[in-house]
């Protein structure tokens, strides 16, 4: 969440708590969802009054606002909003240099190097010194740390030190793979999570409910690998089908790149949208308890406008949040997915290079990874907007 | 509406089966290996996932074969000269996959390539011997030792003495972005972290092959995803543990081979540390495990009891099983530990790497040590921390796999000699030392055995480490692959391999 995004209070609302609210809002960088979502769902059931849609029912109702204010006020919107976003991407720069330091610093703090990683047991003192030497592992540290940071400056990403190839190249390659993979999942997740999340919510405590819950349950709790591997035993001994195991690009053929996705796609988005179907309950939940519901109701809107057009927008801020850092964690590799399904992603190329403690692999798709999550975070948070129309950016 | 979506689930999957592009078909094999290469120059890699592919490209001037003995491969013949000199003839008409012949420059430049320090090539210590490199004529190379040298000619087989053309590693400094050999097969295509395609080199020297148009390594590190592949026939070959045994006992389209590994398991101790530095204890140690009980167990009966050369280098390994200390005997440990002063026994720890084999051996001992009163702990290090430890001699004990290689001299004097590379126990014994550089110096094959024979008695008396068990080594491979081998010394061999339909 960021810096500056504030909640703008509307007339009549309860002011007592705003600060707090407000605290937890700039707070929510991810790790305080719950606090986020107690404080968004909290803020907006608590606030007394729907968001001021178009339609029949919000402008009869709540529209307080003139036509031509409203118009002054989206040009200035358009104009805070522009600099909220260069603020946060110039906000990427500190987060890059430290990302940066703590990634170069911890890895050499880790027990081993490169070099025995490299040789194993066939390690002598005279091949050591000489990769080294190669290396400019036997620089002292700060003057390696500046030389990489400087290159990176100059746009370039350096080697691997194990294989000797580029890295960027590599990464490139390989995040196609991942951005497509956590792309399709998210899709699954939502088409999935969604329709259910608001059944169970309508539903509630009926059988149906129940049921969708405790499929939900199983979802939250199941690792992916054991549903993963389950899927594979099944599709290989029940349809003796194993998914193509040559790994082929969107552009090539799409056909093929959607067959040598889709299954793990599905293990990662059906647990993706257990998750999301379970917020979308509970916050729908929220919502639908609220006196604006029973207000429009009342005013004998049909059972889809209430749910589709008022609660569910209503009580998108959690479920966006929620499914804005599963994308993003999407987008940092998914290891064991990549592994049990022989995809060439970027977790396995993280993973592998920890092991090996390949420094500038690990430094480089760190830190690249830290950008795109800076970045989702940010998409995230320009997506409130759109759904909610009292944040604005400062 | 859950309902539906299952249906609609195995419904697509149905309709994916009947596409055609996932079976392997043809004179195209795909093998499903576990890990990719990390990189390719022949000189310089060691890691076995680097090693079968790259032998695949390069060709060294000898070959080991099945049973041991040296082969041609890029020399047709070779012979010993007087004061120490060795003779190579190549084969004429050897083509590097860029087109050029290869001639005696390229062997002296990749023989002086590995003993360049600054290159870094763990091969400089299998050649130290080496005094000079000369070409007699274009197919004809002389090496001339300092001292006699047994392991030598073995040597020459190794994998990391490809035979590398001058001109391309001057081009892009090593081989590791490209690859240049004189091997039956040719890189086409390298996908990171999915697969490695090569194909068949036209002008390979054995007439006729390869036989495969294209040979594909296809990374799929999950152990039950490659035998799923292999069920569908998405790939041919693969390794896989003997865990899977049971899983393919009934499905005829599948065939098991096994093979002797040249590696063992061992359980190595500290020696500079109390109470390993009393070979009382160590003895002790030795006889509270009971071997058959950890290959039973882990193995699932398919490993054998080794000493330091495990028994399938079946020329130079000693008959272990008739050893008294590789008789479980636990009365006689407690005797041995109360005479070293630990009649109560001590506890230890045991340092264990992230091999599934061997952490599963750990546990086993530690319920087994106890019958000593010897209460273990186990401290289960990833692979750089696993070495750093090692290195660093903090562990009192590791539990771990070695390598035994090709020649005793890998065996015995690399682990074993004072201050030697991998002799990370600290152990030192002068007269193992001695036969060590006497067996080196030894060409005749019987007194080197006799010499080896000797060490070996010695290190399973003094037990540095105690040696555990060599396992088996398994190919599962689809029976449409015709021609393959699965031997200790000629695995992944390819030429002479086909695959019919």
């Amino acid at each position: 969440m960021p810096e500056g995004l504030l909640l703008r209070p509307q007339r009549g609302e309860g002011l007592p708590g705003r600060d707090l609210r407000q605290r937890e809002l700039r707070r929510g960088d991810g790790r305080g969802v719950a606090a986020h979502r107690r404080a968004t769902a909290g803020r907006l059931s608590r606030a007394g009054r729907p968001v001021p849609l178009s339609g029949r029912v919000g402008r009869l109702v709540f529209s307080g606002t003139s036509g031509v204010g409203r118009s002054v006020s989206r040009a200035k919107g358009g104009f805070l909003l522009k600099l909220y976003i260069v603020k946060r991407i110039l906000m990427l720069i500190p987060v890059v240099a430290a990302v940066s330091v703590l990634v170069f610093f911890l890895m050499r703090v880790l027990p081993g190097d490169v070099v025995s990683g490299i040789l194993g047991i066939e390690e002598t003192p005279e091949v050591r010194a000489a990769l080294e030497k190669q290396f400019g592992l036997d620089l002292p540290l700060h003057r390696q740390y500046l030389q990489w940071a400087g290159g990176m400056l100059r746009g370039d990403f350096g080697v691997s030190l194990r294989t000797g190839k580029p890295i960027l190249p590599e990464f490139l390659s390989r995040f196609k793979v991942t951005f497509e993979l956590a792309l399709l999942a998210s899709l699954i997740a939502w088409v999935l999570a969604i329709p259910l999340g608001i059944l169970s919510a309508v539903k509630r405590n009926r059988p149906v409910d129940l049921l969708i819950r405790v499929v939900g349950l199983i979802g939250v709790s199941i690792p992916n690998f054991a549903f993963a591997t389950l899927l594979i035993l099944g599709l290989s001994l029940g349809f003796s089908y194993y998914p193509p195991v040559d790994f082929v690009g969107f552009f090539e053929d799409p056909l093929a790149n959607l067959e040598c996705l889709i299954f793990p796609a599905l293990v990662l988005g059906c647990i993706m949208a257990a998750g999301i179907m379970r917020m979308t309950r509970s916050s729908m939940l929220e919502v639908l308890r609220q006196d604006f519901i029973r207000t429009i109701r009342a005013k004998g809107a049909g059972e889809r406008i209430v749910l589709l057009r008022h609660a569910l927008r209503n009580s998108l801020i959690p479920i966006v949040t929620i499914a804005g850092m599963q994308i993003g964690s999407l987008l940092g590799g998914t290891v064991v997915t990549e592994q049990i399904f022989s995809l060439p992603g970027i977790g396995q190329m993280t993973l592998t290079a920890i092991f090996k403690r390949d420094y500038p692999v690990v430094q480089v798709n760190v830190l690249i990874i830290a950008c795109v999550y800076v970045l989702v975070n940010l998409a995230v948070d320009l997506a409130y907007t759109g759904i909610d129309p009292r944040i604005t950016y400062r | 509406m859950r309902k539906s979506l299952c249906l609609l689930l195995f419904l697509v999957a149905l309709a994916l089966s009947g596409l055609p592009c996932a079976e392997a078909s043809g004179r195209n094999l795909i093998y499903a290996v576990d890990k990719e290469p990390s990189g390719l120059d022949p000189n310089l890699v060691t890691a076995h996932a680097s090693i079968r592919v790259h032998k695949q490209i390069y060709s060294t001037l000898l070959e080991t074969n099945a049973s041991m003995d040296l082969i041609p491969d890029l020399a047709e013949r070779w012979e010993e000269g007087p004061n120490n000199t060795y003779t190579f003839h190549l084969r004429k008409g050897v083509k590097f996959h860029n087109g050029r012949e290869l001639t005696a420059d390229d062997v002296l430049y990749t023989y002086n390539r590995i003993l360049n320090p600054d290159v870094g090539s763990i091969a400089r210590s299998y050649f130290s011997r080496v005094k000079a490199i000369e070409a007699l004529d274009p197919y004809t190379v002389k090496f001339t030792l300092s001292s006699p040298d047994a392991t030598f000619l073995n040597y020459t087989a190794s994998n990391y003495a490809g035979i590398v053309p001058k001109e391309v590693v001057e081009e892009h400094g090593d081989l590791k972005k490209v690859t240049c050999g004189t091997g039956p097969f040719r890189m086409k295509e390298y996908v990171e972290g999915n697969k490695i395609v090569l194909e068949r080199n036209p002008d390979y020297f054995i007439e006729g092959e390869p036989r495969l148009d294209t040979l594909t390594f296809l990374v799929m590190p999950d152990e039950a995803s490659r035998l799923a592949a292999l069920r569908t026939k998405s790939v041919h070959l693969a390794v896989l543990s003997s865990a899977n045994l049971p899983l393919v006992k009934n499905n005829k389209d599948i065939v098991v081979m096994d093979y002797l590994s040249s590696n063992y398991d061992f359980l190595g101790f500290n020696l500079t540390k109390k109470p390993f530095d009393d070979v009382r204890v160590r003895q002790a140690v030795a006889l509270l495990i009971d071997r058959q009980e950890i290959i039973d167990a882990i193995y699932d009966g398919n490993a054998v009891p080794t000493g330091p050369c495990p028994p399938s280098m079946t020329k130079w390994a000693i008959d272990v099983e008739r050893d008294a200390l590789y008789k479980p005997d636990a009365e006689r440990a407690r005797k041995l530990l109360a005479e070293a002063g630990y009649p109560d026994g001590f506890s230890m720890e045991i340092t264990a790497g992230i091999n599934k084999a061997t952490t599963d051996a750990a546990q086993i001992i530690q319920s087994q040590l106890a019958k000593g009163n010897i209460e273990a702990s186990i401290r289960v290090l990833e692979t750089a921390q696993y070495i750093d430890a090692w290195k660093h001699r903090t562990h009192d004990s590791m539990i771990g796999m070695n390598g035994g290689g090709s020649d005793p001299d890998r065996s015995l004097d690399f682990f074993f000699t004072t201050g030697a590379p991998a002799n990370v126990w600290g152990y030192s014994n002068p007269e193992v030392d001695k036969l060590n550089a006497e067996g080196r110096e030894t060409t005749d094959f019987e007194s080197r055995r006799k010499i080896y024979a000797r060490a070996q008695e010695i290190l399973l008396h003094d037990l540095p480490t105690v040696f555990l068990e060599c396992p088996k080594a398994f190919f599962f491979v689809r029976k449409e692959v015709k021609g393959y081998r699965a031997e200790t010394y000629d695995s992944e061999n390819f030429v002479g391999v086909t695959v019919e339909e």
